[in-house]
């Protein structure tokens, strides 16, 4: 009991007094959705984002943990180097082993341009500037995007390379790309396989 | 103006926006204030990325939102929601909503991918997140609105046109976005982007699909008294699901006939046709809804008057010129002909403090209030002042004034 008098039957809300619980509760429901509907998303996102699957890998070299929706793909090499791959759609991520490689990741990424992207892809554009990138094990790799023409499908490809140097000195290139205007739809995947990916003599 | 009774004290119906005891007025400040930085920083970058394409979208934004606010407002006939609220729907509209709907939409897009893959979310992203995004956080806005100032938002058309003015925002800085960065940003494409977006699409967005939520919201603070909780409910479950349904149609990919680039002149004017198929039927739906709510609004006025009639406040005849906005507005014409402006501006403050009469009188209750006989007699006051300027009939004997 409060002591105070009852709201009159016909009041409207201005003679209504409007207590501390009406007003606070509804702002916290308005708060509450702002909030869900905001980061709502990618907490759903994480949640049905999870390792699927064993793992592709080259021994000795490179593992990628697929994520779900991911499978994988025939493996194959690009020149001499092996890689394995993960599909999903349009999107790819292939992990290349690029074998001894002793000039760090930085070399490693000017190297992928020159003798696997500008072999593979007509009308090349790649970003200005290398990004460092840390992998989960703390190692740091750079990367890079890039634009281009498949020559073999002649299909507008947008993607991005990521290029690691294991401690035993072995390069590693991830290479994930999709359709032209897709890349975005899977990139958040490719980013986290590369980062979770093992390199090196554990792999 | 000394002629004048005083003015009842309190004025109806004009809540400031400064609420700093009300909580939801410190999240909309604060949610306005934390988005506003990136709002900002984004039209800086735009306007570095080309200073002329990014005057020039919103000059012409300008062009196109300053009429579309002025309809809007004008829609209440009977009591027009003060500035600073609408601006403040506004402001929540072009910043915080936008800015969120950015970072929400972007998140549920990933889930889309994760569920449906690359290609179907290339597909269906934008129509499956932005309609439920976006309306859901420009909805917030309009309820943060009513919870800041419970008494103005009394009714469906109050609803509209906040929620309207809302979207209004929404649209316009949407639309920047898209000139700048999706159309290039540069002057010619800006007027790409405006013919598209704009010229063929401007009538049947945002201000529509938020229009439709602000319904929903007036429908479910109004008319407590004589409809239950659960028939209001429902009927605001049908706006807010109409407005998403709407918005999710134009966001569909199967409904985007849109001829590939570069168009030809036949092209360009196939896209008004192709835009007023999927926009048409929801404006008229949205016609129809206003122009209800609007009669609505008429039979409440009516039956909040007739039992003044003949009292101090009004009298037959004005209550049939106030009953419709064409005869009030052509009662003034003829008094501003008849007896000049400040006669006429006299009569416009003796029409709209009988709207607020009838506010008083719908609330009070009891006839002998101390707030309803205040208000009666300063409406007699403003009348007894019309009668006295030269030439100024009183109100209700204007001639041969017809319905429009």
């Amino acid at each position: 009991m409060t002591g105070e008098a009852p709201p009159r039957p016909d009041a409207t809300a201005r003679m209504r007094r409007v207590g501390p619980a009406r007003r606070w509760l509804p702002t916290i429901g308005v708060l509450g959705a702002v909030i869900a509907t905001t980061l709502g998303g990618f907490i759903v996102a994480a949640m049905l984002s999870a390792p699927a699957g064993p793992p592709v890998s080259i021994p000795g070299v490179v593992s990628v943990q697929p994520l779900t929706g991911w499978e994988p793909a025939r493996p194959g090499s690009v020149g001499q180097r092996p890689f394995v791959r993960v599909t999903r759609g349009s999107g790819t991520l292939a992990a290349v082993s690029w074998g001894p490689f002793t000039q760090g990741p930085e070399q490693l990424a000017v190297a992928v341009r020159d003798q696997v992207l500008s072999d593979s892809f007509d009308q090349l554009t790649v970003s200005e500037e290398l990004t460092p990138v840390a992998f989960d094990d703390g190692s740091i790799g750079q990367r890079f995007t890039f634009v281009g023409v498949d020559r073999a499908s002649g299909s507008s490809v947008e993607g991005e390379v990521t290029t690691a140097v294991s401690s035993d000195e072995q390069g590693v290139a991830f290479i994930g790309f999709s359709s032209e205007g897709l890349l975005a739809f899977v990139d958040d995947d490719l980013r986290a396989m590369v980062s979770a990916a093992v390199v090196g003599p554990a792999a | 103006m000394s002629a004048l009774g005083a003015r009842p004290g309190r004025r109806l119906h004009h809540t400031r926006f400064l609420q700093p005891r009300q909580p939801a007025f410190w999240l909309y400040v604060l949610t306005v204030g934390l988005t506003g930085i990136v709002a900002v920083a984004e039209q800086s970058l735009y306007r570095n990325i080309s200073p002329s394409g990014w005057a020039l979208s919103w000059f012409l934004l300008v062009l196109y939102g300053a009429p579309v606010a002025v309809v809007v407002y004008l829609l209440d006939l009977y009591e027009r929601e003060p500035l600073p609220l609408l601006g403040a729907a506004f402001i929540w509209g072009s910043v915080a909503a936008t800015t969120l709907s950015a970072i929400g939409n972007a998140g549920w897009g990933l889930a889309i991918a994760r569920i449906g893959g690359p290609e179907f979310a290339a597909r269906w992203t934008a129509a499956l997140t932005a309609p439920f995004v976006e309306e859901i956080l420009k909805g917030c806005g309009v309820v943060l609105i009513y919870l800041i100032a419970r008494d103005e938002v009394d009714d469906v058309m109050d609803g509209f046109v906040y929620g309207a003015i809302c979207g209004l925002g929404f649209a316009i800085v949407e639309d920047v976005f898209y000139f700048m960065a999706v159309f290039g940003g540069q002057p010619s494409e800006v007027l790409q982007g405006f013919w598209l977006r704009v010229v063929a699409s401007g009538l049947y967005g945002h201000v529509l699909y938020t229009g439709l939520v602000g319904m929903a919201v007036g429908v479910v603070v109004s008319h407590r008294a004589t409809e239950p909780l659960r028939h209001r409910m429902w009927v605001a479950i049908g706006l807010c699901s109409l407005a998403v349904f709407a918005h999710l149609l134009w966001n569909s990919p199967l409904l985007a006939f849109y001829p590939s680039e570069p168009w030809s002149l036949g092209d360009v004017l196939s896209v008004v046709l192709i835009t007023g198929g999927k926009g048409l039927p929801l404006l008229a739906f949205v016609a129809i809804a206003v122009a209800l709510a609007r009669r609505r609004e008429r039979r409440w006025l009516r039956g909040a008057l007739v039992g003044e009639v003949g009292l101090d406040g009004i009298s037959a005849d004005e209550l049939h010129l106030l009953e419709s906005p064409t005869r009030r507005r052509a009662a003034r014409r003829a008094m501003r002909r008849r007896a000049g402006t400040r006669a006429a501006t006299l009569l416009h403050r003796l029409q709209r403090e009988q709207v607020n009469l009838a506010m008083v009188a719908s609330r009070v209750g009891d006839a002998h209030d101390p707030a309803l006989t205040r208000q009666r007699a300063y409406c007699r006051s403003l009348r007894d002042a019309l009668g006295a300027i030269p030439a100024a009939a009183p109100a209700g004997s204007e001639p041969d004034v017809t319905d429009g």
